[in-house]
């Protein structure tokens, strides 16, 4: 369903070139839940933009269903829906508009989206809050309305970039419980996150990203066989010690043990 | 989120919208919604106004008040239309002035009767006249009199008098404008049966009604020619007894009022006040639905929509231009209100006072303005990625847009049809000549045009700059960059780009061509053909072929150039040879429409241009002025703006709205001749069904090459037709039998063009 081949960007900052995506290539299938995991900077939030068809890649192509993003970008997105911690919502809407509204961008006629509506604030449990202004409502439950926005034209492909940013349990949760829902739906869905434990739990497949270039990539018994790690949070500091993106003073200091006064002995 | 949701959500069907109405609509209401439920719209919206003006017109009120009482000493400025005629005056109003004097020395002798007349009591100095005497009029020529004396108390005393000399025939409207207080005509009476000494005068005053400085101008020369008249009488009375002349007077005296030209604070400052309003009205709505979706993080999710930018610009801009003028509304609303509770309203308004019609006019220029400020601020913030930043880039802007308006209190400035082209000046001068009931009816047009069209190259602007990366993400990037970034790889150019392009061409061209017929006189009638080709051929091919060279488009799709059936070939012909007869039918509907700006000077002056052209050879003639202009032409209207349009809505509407463009196009650059409209626009519409129909440029060419041709060998060849009795008499129907004729050619035509292209077409729409 989707398909990413050789992408690279690069963006120039102050006359120097920074390679922000590195010749990246990956396929996702429906019903597959994908993982792109990496730190911040390895190009996860660009590799996205660019499959929507917001930044045009210097290299390579992103494909949805058989479309290319940087040459039928309005195809692309209207088969994609997009999950994301920075997205924003219109203040003095309400809830209900707002969501008629982008199904209204997506071409979904008026009753088929009232329709649809009610579908998502049934399964979103959005009916306390349907009639407010967007503005009055809080983190959680502003997360879930951008959830719904998303689904509104039923998309056979998600993205959802850092969906738990900024949330807490109950509020992640409810991403993960999407994230399920999607799957049982037979969405493909490209997931990133740096919440490693759940995404080991999530996704299907992985994509390890550093400094733009997919490192590993594969299931997560591949990943293993490959690393000769357990966890993804073990691959992890593997691939930051590759890197050198660790801080050595800072780890050394957490490392040494306590004297009795509590100072660091080494 | 519910757990094991019951059944999965249904799947509406997934589609790309392209720009229906009501999509169009129910965006627009977003977008005001959005904006009319945040406070501070409200705020500047409705409270602002009320405040404002209640204000400004207690300040206002107290500054008339006092400004406009009568000064202590006046100048006062008589006008005469000859040198002749100012030495008499000057010498009567002298000798007037030295009667006076002696008179005031002898209180017991003055006549009765004489330089009686009472000022009105609280005589005010018209605030125009004030202003008219100080500006340069058509005065040729002044001199001072004498220092004149002290007038009653009542009055304001008349620090010296200047007559000046008036160009003939000018008077009245020296006096009407206010450039003088007072004319003088002074014509001799017949002296058949009168003796040589005695040459008498007749001498009409022509003064303004409401103007004080008139009034006593009037008074001050009356008062003097009275004082002459009466001592002519006291010193000739015993010759005339004698020698039984009837009794006559040296200057015989009549009025003639005139009414003053309106002064109009509503001529002059509403068109300041408009843009201010407008203005203020659209800023803030711009920045929030452009700067504001990227500060609120809605901007991304806006772009990932499958919706043209040019679709998502254009709720917008609706949105913008609604806001502006319910701003400007209020603010009108405000402002009458003052106005009438502070009782200005005939000071500022006239004897009229504030009537329906104003209003009406206010209402127009307020659509005119929010129209193109709207876009030019929407294109203008879009480059912006926060509030402040917008900000920073609107106040030039508004600062530069408040010149223009100052541009209209300067009354010498004449609105001339280049002016009519030139942004935001040509709106501002139109309402300044629309409040003075003078606005030219051509001029109204090309202004209300091009400034829609500038509107519409802004958005098109607007649609390529916002929620491009660099917006979005800050991406660096230059700004060549920014305005020619590929958006994505397309065959054809975008509706954006080709509004743009003909942005660029419309001025360009209308500047080349009347400085070309400004010049070109100097150049000779063969460099003169030859220049006006290359001017054709730069600005309407090499234009559009360089953007779409920037733009990487491919060249073939974009202009159409491709083979076509033969049989096109022919039909072209006949078409291109038989449509003549029919534009120019249509060309006389515009005088059953009223619409007709031809003076007879123009006439005149194509039938001068006519003559001229016979004397260069008809090869060249055609070459330069038919088949040049018909290649260029078609290649920028039915090659890269027929293939934009047709890339986002349907081919009928492509082919209406792109004839609509060639019909303006030819208005505004052929002299703003608007009889050019509707036979361009029918013009327009053939070439353009062609074209769609055959996917090539070329039997487009050919009708219009052809069609050019026959018009012009009609032109050049008409004194041997009219010698072979095929001559016509100008604006007059063409025979039944000719226009028969046209249309069965017309249907013939272009059913073998259907003909031909009977099968690729129906394979396209499969397809």
């Amino acid at each position: 369903m989707i398909q990413v081949s050789n992408l690279t960007k690069r963006f120039r900052s102050s006359g120097q070139e920074v390679l922000a995506v590195d010749r990246l290539s990956f396929s996702i299938d429906r019903g597959e839940v994908y993982g792109l995991l990496g730190p911040n900077g390895a190009g996860k939030t660009t590799t996205i933009r660019m499959i929507v068809g917001l930044l045009q890649p210097d290299e390579g192509y992103a494909s949805v269903d058989g479309f290319r993003s940087s040459d039928d970008a309005e195809e692309v997105k209207s088969r994609l829906g997009l999950v994301s911690a920075n997205d924003g919502i219109y203040p003095w809407l309400t809830v209900r508009e707002m969501l008629l509204f982008f199904a209204d961008l997506y071409g979904v006629a008026p009753a088929a989206a009232r329709s649809r509506l009610e579908e998502l604030v049934a399964l979103f449990d959005l009916g306390d809050y349907l009639n407010r202004r967007c503005s009055v409502i809080s983190t959680g439950q502003r997360q879930r309305v951008i959830m719904a926005r998303a689904l509104m034209h039923a998309p056979p492909v998600m993205l959802l970039d850092e969906p738990t940013r900024g949330l807490d349990v109950v509020g992640s949760q409810v991403v993960f419980d999407y994230i399920q829902y999607l799957r049982k739906q037979g969405v493909a869905v490209l997931v990133s996150t740096h919440r490693l434990d759940e995404a080991q739990r999530l996704c299907n497949r992985f994509g390890l990203l550093h400094q733009g270039r997919l490192w590993q990539e594969g299931t997560l018994a591949e990943l293993q066989s490959r690393t000769a790690s357990n966890t993804l949070v073990e691959m992890f500091m593997q691939l930051f010690r590759v890197g050198g993106n660790t801080a050595p003073a800072l780890t050394q200091a957490v490392t040494d043990p306590l004297d009795t006064s509590g100072q660091r002995t080494g | 989120m519910v757990d094991n949701p019951a059944a999965p959500p249904s799947s509406p069907r997934v589609r790309i919208v392209r720009g229906t109405m009501a999509r169009l609509l129910r965006l627009c209401l977003k977008e005001l919604r959005e904006t009319l439920r945040d406070r501070r719209t409200i705020v500047t919206l409705l409270l602002m106004p009320p405040l404002l003006y209640s204000l400004l017109g207690i300040a206002f009120q107290k500054f008339i008040m006092t400004a406009f009482d009568p000064p202590d000493r006046v100048e006062l400025r008589i006008g005469v239309e000859s040198d002749e005629a100012k030495a008499s005056l000057e010498s009567f109003l002298a000798e007037g002035t030295r009667l006076l004097r002696s008179q005031q020395d002898q209180p017991a002798a003055e006549p009765s009767g004489l330089g009686t007349a009472d000022p009105s009591p609280g005589a005010r100095v018209d605030p125009a006249g004030n202003a008219s005497v100080a500006s340069n009029g058509p005065a040729q020529e002044q001199t001072q009199t004498e220092d004149a004396p002290q007038e009653q108390s009542a009055v304001p005393e008349v620090r010296r008098v200047v007559v000046v000399v008036v160009r003939p025939g000018y008077l009245e409207t020296a006096v009407r404008d206010g450039f003088i207080d007072l004319g003088v005509n002074l014509t001799p009476v017949s002296q058949a049966g009168r003796p040589n000494w005695f040459r008498p005068l007749h001498g009409e005053f022509i003064y303004r009604t409401t103007s004080a400085l008139s009034e006593a101008a009037v008074r001050y020369a009356e008062e003097r020619l009275d004082l002459l008249n009466h001592d002519f009488v006291q010193r000739r009375l015993p010759t005339m007894l004698r020698l039984r002349w009837p009794l006559e007077l040296p200057v015989e005296m009549t009025h003639r009022r005139v009414r003053a030209k309106p002064v109009s604070v509503v001529g002059t400052l509403i068109p300041l006040i408009l843009i201010l309003m407008t203005v203020t009205g659209a800023v803030y709505p711009a920045i929030d639905l452009t700067a504001g979706e990227r500060e609120r993080g809605t901007l991304e999710t806006l772009m990932a929509a499958p919706v043209p930018r040019l679709g998502l610009l254009v709720g917008k801009y609706v949105a913008v231009i609604t806001v502006s003028l319910l701003t400007a509304v209020v603010n009108l609303g405000a402002m009458v209100l003052t106005i009438i509770a502070t009782g200005l309203e005939e000071m500022l308004f006239g004897p009229g006072g504030l009537s329906f019609a104003i209003l009406a006019k206010t209402f127009s220029l307020m659509v005119l303005f929010a129209s193109f400020f709207a876009a030019v601020l929407l294109a203008l913030t879009s480059f912006a990625r926060s509030f402040k930043e917008a900000q920073s880039y609107l106040i030039p802007i508004i600062l530069l847009a408040l010149f223009p308006g100052v541009l209209a209190l300067t009354p010498e400035l004449v609105f001339s049809r280049l002016l009519a082209i030139v942004p935001v000046i040509n709106v501002v001068l139109l309402a300044r000549d629309l409040f003075q009931d003078v606005a030219d009816p051509v001029l109204a047009t090309a202004t209300v045009l091009s400034t829609l069209f500038y509107a519409l190259a802004a958005l098109g602007l607007a649609a390529r700059i916002f929620g491009t990366d660099a917006v979005l993400y800050g991406s660096q990037a230059t700004w060549s960059e920014l305005l020619w970034r590929r958006q994505r790889v397309s065959e054809v150019p975008t509706v954006a780009a080709a509004l743009l392009c003909l942005a660029v061409v419309f001025p360009v061209y209308f500047v080349s061509a009347n400085l070309l017929g400004r010049w070109g006189a100097n150049l000779g009638t063969h460099l003169q053909l030859l220049v006006a080709g290359a001017t054709t051929v730069t600005v309407f091919g090499l234009l559009p072929l360089a953007v779409a060279i920037l733009q990487g488009l491919k060249l073939p799709d974009t202009f159409r150039l491709r083979r076509t059936g033969w049989v096109c070939l022919p039909a072209g012909l006949l078409l291109g040879v038989t449509l003549w007869p029919l534009a120019y039918e249509i060309c006389l509907l515009n005088q059953w429409l009223g619409m007709l700006s031809f003076g007879q000077d123009l006439i005149e002056s194509v039938d001068r241009q006519l003559k001229s052209w016979r004397g260069v050879h008809a090869g060249l003639l055609l070459g330069a002025l038919a088949v040049c202009p018909a290649i260029c032409e078609e290649w920028l209207f039915r090659g890269y703006l027929l293939s934009a349009l047709t890339r986002v809505t349907s081919s009928t509407r492509a082919i209406l709205f792109s004839a609509i463009l060639f019909g303006a196009f030819h208005v505004v650059t052929s002299v703003l001749a608007l009889e050019r409209f509707l036979p361009s626009a029918f013009l327009g519409v053939v070439l353009g069904w062609v074209c769609w129909r055959t996917r090539s440029l070329f039997p487009g060419i050919l009708i219009h090459a052809c069609h050019n041709g026959a018009v012009l060998l009609i032109a050049y060849y008409q004194p041997e037709l009219q010698r072979r009795g095929w001559g016509h008499e100008d604006r007059t129907h063409l025979p039944l039998a000719w226009i028969v004729c046209a249309l069965a050619s017309l249907l013939l035509g272009s059913w073998m063009i259907w003909f031909a292209t009977k099968r690729s077409h129906a394979s396209r729409e499969n397809k």
